[in-house]
């Protein structure tokens, strides 16, 4: 019988133990579940765009399995290409008038898998739904003015542009203010 | 004609039957659970401190006046599937909730009763998943993904206080089966699916075919936590990397199914994530995806390893004999 080209690598039965198998009607019940788990995952990352629509029918069949399991993955690593990196700054005012300025994320914060958290929540501004974009806006300044006691929140996307290793060569730094480009996302306000 | 058809079909039958059988091979040959021990003990480890970092700003995220609010969620999960127990549980008991989750993640680490904790394990890191999702990256997916197949398989069955009970018990422990080889088999193929998707998602990116793509990567003041700007002066490096990165994510799904060549293809893959780690500050990642490569380890090798380790803890307990002259 052939056999894939790993088998050779498995380990003994355990003695005194005996491994019972499937019959083969098991088996070929089995194998069409896992032969459509299998279309699930690759049909996932297919159906990113730009995809096609034949893709993107075969995603609709499969949506609910992949995002009740949250397996609704494009495993789209740094790609198409690492870019620039998003930070979101806030001036939050309080009632007496002091203003508190901060921004996510922060590099003070620990631990990183948490400075990760905060760098996402920054990033996926950038991936926004235009039809949620207030939404989206609101509810982060509705969360700085309940966390900071504050009554206005100014709220300000910086793109920070990633620098040529030429501009580096020359002596620009990573952290040079021109590298820098500042968006108002809005201004919220509440009653007192 | 009729010849040709009668070969034609011979040839088909004989496709189908070989199909089958490496098929049937490859999913439902009998496994030894030992490494998907090892694999629970590590993932339950993950999902355990990942969620216990949640726990440091518990209302920032899931509070009703969390960064992403319960309307803006629902908005972004509108005609989804995306279920998470988190829109039940009042303000007040967020805490209480958060407790009971990270008990389960460490009942599933330490493997008891593992067949049930499992399977709330992934329910659980679901629902965080769900209930936050603009604030996950690839750490979540993988560990979700370890999660369910570690609950499909007897991830229990083997260094585990399942095992430990069993065995105080007088029963005889489990040994290879038809699951734990499944549970092998679903993490190595997702493997292969990420790591192909990784790669050649890369070749709609110029910078992947320039070359500098990971000066770009490096170049991130927000992800940087080791300063790499003197690559500037190394471009021919920065372009070695790019490449090796795209060759190695790309071929992975073919090579490592070799036995010859899988040393290396996994040698690459600490290489990478360890410099994902190092560079990029993102270790939790970088550990997990390890694990998930870690289902490429011959089970029979890990056996025998765990057959030393116990004579060798054997050895040491046993009484040591004086002898008096």
């Amino acid at each position: 019988m052939d056999r894939p080209t790993d088998v050779s690598s498995r380990g003994p039965a355990t003695p005194g133990t005996r491994a019972r198998t499937p019959s083969k009607r098991a088996r070929q019940l089995l194998s069409l579940v896992l032969l459509l788990h299998l279309v699930a995952i690759v049909v996932s990352p297919l159906s990113v765009s730009p995809t096609s629509g034949l893709m993107e029918g075969v995603w609709s069949v499969f949506q609910p399995y992949l995002q009740f399991l949250n397996l609704n993955n494009g495993y789209h690593f740094f790609a198409p290409e690492p870019t620039s990196s998003t930070i979101i700054e806030y001036d939050a005012e309080r009632p007496d008038g002091s203003v508190v300025h901060g921004q996510i994320p922060d590099r003070s914060t620990w631990p990183r898998l948490l400075y990760h958290r905060y760098f996402m929540l920054a990033e996926q501004m950038e991936n926004e739904p235009e039809e949620l974009a207030t939404a989206w806006a609101e509810s982060y300044a509705t969360h700085i003015a309940s966390v900071q006691g504050a009554s206005k929140v100014r709220l300000t996307r910086v793109t920070h542009l990633l620098a040529t290793m030429e501009a580096v060569r020359e002596g620009t730094g990573l952290e040079h203010p021109e590298s820098y480009e500042r968006e108002v996302l809005g201004e919220f306000e509440w009653a007192p | 004609m009729g010849a040709l058809a009668r070969a034609i079909m011979a040839y088909l039958r004989r496709l189908a039957s070989w199909l089958w059988q490496s098929w049937d091979a490859f999913w439902f040959t009998p496994e030894s659970p030992t490494l998907l021990g090892l694999l629970r003990i590590a993932t339950g480890g993950m999902l355990l401190y990942t969620h216990a970092v949640w726990g440091l700003r518990l209302k920032d995220f899931f509070g009703p006046q969390s960064w992403l609010s319960p309307s803006l969620v629902r908005g972004l999960q509108a005609n989804s599937y995306a279920y998470s127990f988190w829109w039940v549980v009042p303000e007040p008991a967020l805490g209480v909730a958060h407790a009971i989750c990270l008990l389960i993640f460490a009942l599933f680490l330490i493997g008891f009763a593992t067949r049930i904790t499992s399977i709330l394990a992934l329910a659980a890191a679901i629902s965080y998943a769900h209930r936050t999702p603009a604030s996950l990256f690839g750490l979540d997916q993988i560990n979700i993904m370890l999660a369910l197949y570690l609950a499909v398989g007897p991830s229990g069955d083997a260094i585990s206080f399942d095992a430990f009970l069993r065995k105080r018990r007088g029963r005889a422990p489990r040994g290879p089966s038809v699951a734990a080889n499944a549970a092998y088999r679903l993490i190595q193929t997702h493997m292969c699916v990420i790591y192909f998707f990784a790669g050649i998602s890369k070749l709609q990116g110029p910078s992947w075919w320039s070359g500098e793509a990971m000066w770009l990567a490096f170049a991130n003041r927000e992800y940087q936590t080791l300063d790499m700007t003197w690559l500037a002066w190394h471009p021919w490096l920065i372009d070695a990397m790019t490449l090796t990165t795209l060759v190695w994510e790309i071929s992975f799904c073919v090579l490592v199914w070799k036995p010859l060549l899988r040393p290396l293809v996994l040698v690459g893959a600490v290489a990478l994530h360890a410099g994902i780690g190092l560079c990029l500050g993102m270790w939790t990642f970088a550990i997990i995806m390890l694990v998930g490569c870690a289902s490429f380890l011959p089970p029979g090798l890990i056996d025998a390893w765990a057959l030393k380790a116990v004579a060798w803890v054997r050895a040491r307990e046993a009484p040591h004999v004086v002898v008096r002259a």
